[in-house]
């Protein structure tokens, strides 16, 4: 077994990160030799017993290291927009919080456009509206205020090309989107419907959107990522519906389109579309290649195929957090079996320690046994509680007593979380060491997903471990 | 060559190409022989922290008690970040003393945009600092908000103070200058005082450390805040 064979686009996925990564560090030329000689380096590593056709593969692959490389470059550090005057129609895709604003992202003619508002006008999802205004760069909209949050980044990684600086605003009068009038329609009726902590999950679960109590607990409890749409959310439903669907006619083509309408019913979050780009792929495998595809595989190019559409999102701590798990997990799946399957769980805590940290300045302690009682529990409350809302969202008489039921549930999940982080109260700061043993993890779990053994894990590891050291 | 030899052949290259891609890294960082790239703020936290990681940043001097010490030099020349209304915005070089209009000159001048009553041409630079030149009637939008992304995805947690808009002199600030810094109470300012009237002033950002309450995090924190001044 060697990566070419078990996972081809592994090295490929891995050489475009790491030119992205080196591309603020090093002049760019040298940052896609860098991503090349990676990839080389992973593939020479991985690769046991020389397959026929190496001496062809090898170069093809370092191509494909390359050319997309270049595309991504141009992308990232391509001349951003003048700025102009902008009068004309604008649908509002998306809004948030944003200390005593409202940042509301427009999709205009010009493309996405953000737009800091006052917190008083009605700009919700779906809106179509009449504006003018200047279409500025994003840098304009942030004065640089030192810090490490970058928020024209943050905003790039959303789809954001630039700022918009409105001078004036109406309703246009026409009728809204349909996607986003549903999920305005459905935070109503959650918000108005449900008790606090079954409203703060299944507005996450079935919006996106963060409830600011309910994210305040899951941060103490080290299980913030069960917030955010992603691979858990969509396996789930993929588990429910290939379920349902069994024996059905046009069985994968009904679930699929049930999941992609769900992705973007949610926001079409980064570790959203990764995760059903990857169902999507696995479960079209046997169909298209005749073969079930390989996981490791599938998230190399769900993470590679997401990176052409929006480079910035190599940038987005959800889209990174999603592909470290994916991965590990995908990996540690081919040899933690049985009881040993209980270290997975471990693993991928570990493996996201050093970028959770980084970005997050520390990570709990008890998130470590959280997640392995959290991601059960919840696999099973989740749906649980999604039906039990179905009533009182519809208006039947009686309907909140099964919502009530199911706060009873969250409440003593609450106590029973709560009681653990009163035992296990430690806080892990980022230091480069841990930073460095989640690379570690993450190679060896790389290494161990293509099948190149223990021994030769074990080498890539300590390599990942020494580059993000030094690289640091 | 059997099997099991070129197997470890193939180790041995594909150790042999981390090196080189190590080598590669450290020799090249933040280094941009074709001149610095200008335009695209891009993700500007890693640009600034190659630059603060140079080699050339710290170099070795000698004491008078023959030991090594890493001591900060003033760079031979400032490196700026100008946005907004001038002609060329982006990444200058300007000479270390320089004055803002200095920079403005060496970005091709201001716009007629350029909202002149509302920028102090002769304020003093310093190295690393990003100045806008605000167009007549722009307001700062976001001036005075903490974003709320401090408890989204990218942000950094729990801080609600402002940071400082220009770098804080950490051997001239008064305490209630420093107090301005994230994570710096009354106290600690205070002990940052204190310390540098009793042990003499910081040679480093990073002997900041010195001052019992002030770790690697919280240095990390406000590194790209403060300056050190002979």
């Amino acid at each position: 077994m060697n990566p070419l064979s078990s996972a081809p686009f592994l090295p490929v996925f891995a050489g475009w990160c790491a030119t992205l990564s080196l591309s603020s560090r090093v002049p760019h030329p040298l940052a896609i030799l860098a991503g090349v000689l990676l990839s080389t380096a992973f593939l020479l590593i991985g690769t046991r017993r020389i397959p026929p056709g190496f001496g062809l593969y090898l170069p093809l692959t370092l191509l494909l290291v390359a050319l997309p490389a270049i595309f991504l470059l141009l992308r990232v550090q391509g001349v951003p927009p003048e700025s102009k005057h902008y009068e004309g129609e604008a649908t509002v895709v998306s809004e948030r919080s944003w200390g005593f604003r409202r940042a509301v992202v427009l999709d205009t003619a010009e493309g996405r456009t953000l737009c800091l508002a006052s917190p008083e006008k009605p700009l919700l999802e779906g809106t179509e509206l009449r504006v003018k205004g200047m279409l500025v760069p994003l840098e304009q909209l942030f004065p640089n205020r030192g810090g490490s949050f970058n928020a024209p980044l943050f905003w790039r990684g959303k789809g954001v090309k630039q700022g918009f600086r409105p001078e004036g605003m109406a309703n246009s009068g026409k009728p809204g989107s349909r996607l986003g009038s549903w999920r305005t329609f459905l935070r109503k009726r959650l918000l108005l419907c449900l008790p606090p902590l079954s409203r703060g999950h299944l507005l996450a679960a079935w919006t996106g959107e963060r409830d600011p109590e309910v994210a305040d607990l899951h941060r103490l409890w080290g299980t913030s990522h069960l917030l955010a749409v992603s691979g858990f959310h969509v396996g789930i439903l993929a588990a429910v519906l290939l379920w349902c669907l069994h024996g059905f006619r046009f069985k994968l083509l009904w679930s699929s389109a049930i999941l992609w309408s769900y992705v973007f019913l949610t926001g079409g979050a980064a570790s959203a579309c990764r995760a059903m780009t990857m169902i999507q792929l696995v479960l079209l495998g046997p169909i298209v290649a005749g073969r079930p595809s390989s996981p490791v595989n599938s998230v190399s190019v769900a993470g590679g195929l997401l990176l052409l559409a929006n480079p910035w999102l190599f940038w987005d701590i959800g889209w990174r957090l999603s592909i470290i798990s994916a991965l590990v997990l995908c990996s540690s799946s081919r040899v933690l079996t049985g009881r040993n399957a209980v270290l997975t769980g471990f693993a991928i805590w570990l493996a996201t320690a050093g970028e959770a940290s980084r970005v997050f300045e520390s990570v709990p302690v008890a998130g470590l046994f959280m997640n392995l009682l959290a991601l059960p529990a919840f696999s099973i409350l989740l749906p649980t509680a999604s039906i039990a809302a179905l009533p009182a969202l519809a208006g039947i008489p009686g309907g909140g007593i099964l919502a009530l039921g199911m706060e009873t549930v969250f409440e003593s999940w609450t106590a029973l979380a709560n009681a653990v982080c009163v035992l296990l109260p430690w806080q892990i700061p980022y230091n480069p060491l841990i930073g460095s043993l989640s690379a570690g993890i993450l190679g060896g779990a790389a290494g161990l997903g293509v099948g190149m053994g223990w021994k030769r894990a074990i080498v890539l590891a300590v390599l990942a471990c020494f580059c993000r050291l030094l690289f640091s | 060559m059997d099997d099991r030899k070129k197997g470890i052949l193939f180790l041995c290259a594909g150790i042999l190409c981390f090196a080189l891609v190590w080598g590669l890294v450290r020799g090249f960082s933040g280094r941009w022989p074709w001149g610095t790239p200008t335009g695209v703020a891009g993700p500007s936290w890693s640009i600034r922290e190659s630059m603060k990681g140079s080699p050339d940043a710290l170099p070795q001097t000698q004491t008078e008690t023959g030991k090594d010490v890493l001591r900060e030099t003033p760079p031979e020349k400032w490196v700026i970040y100008l946005t907004g209304e001038v002609a060329r915005p982006g990444i200058l070089e300007v000479a270390p003393g320089s004055r803002l209009y200095e920079a403005v000159e060496a970005a091709g001048g201001l716009t007629p945009k350029a909202d002149k009553n509302g920028i102090n041409l002769a304020a003093k630079l310093s190295d690393g600092v990003h100045v806008h030149i605000p167009g007549i009637g722009e307001v700062p939008v976001n001036e005075g908000n903490a974003p709320s992304a401090g408890k989204d995805t990218l942000s950094r947690k729990g801080d609600p103070s402002p940071a400082p808009s220009a770098p804080i002199d950490i051997n001239h600030a008064a305490a209630e200058e420093l107090e301005a810094l994230p994570g710096i109470g009354p106290k600690l300012a205070r002990q940052i005082v204190e310390d540098r009237t009793a042990n003499g002033p910081f040679s480093s950002r990073e002997d900041l450390q010195r001052v019992k309450g002030i770790g690697p995090a919280k240095l990390e924190r406000i590194k790209e805040m403060i300056v050190v001044r002979p």
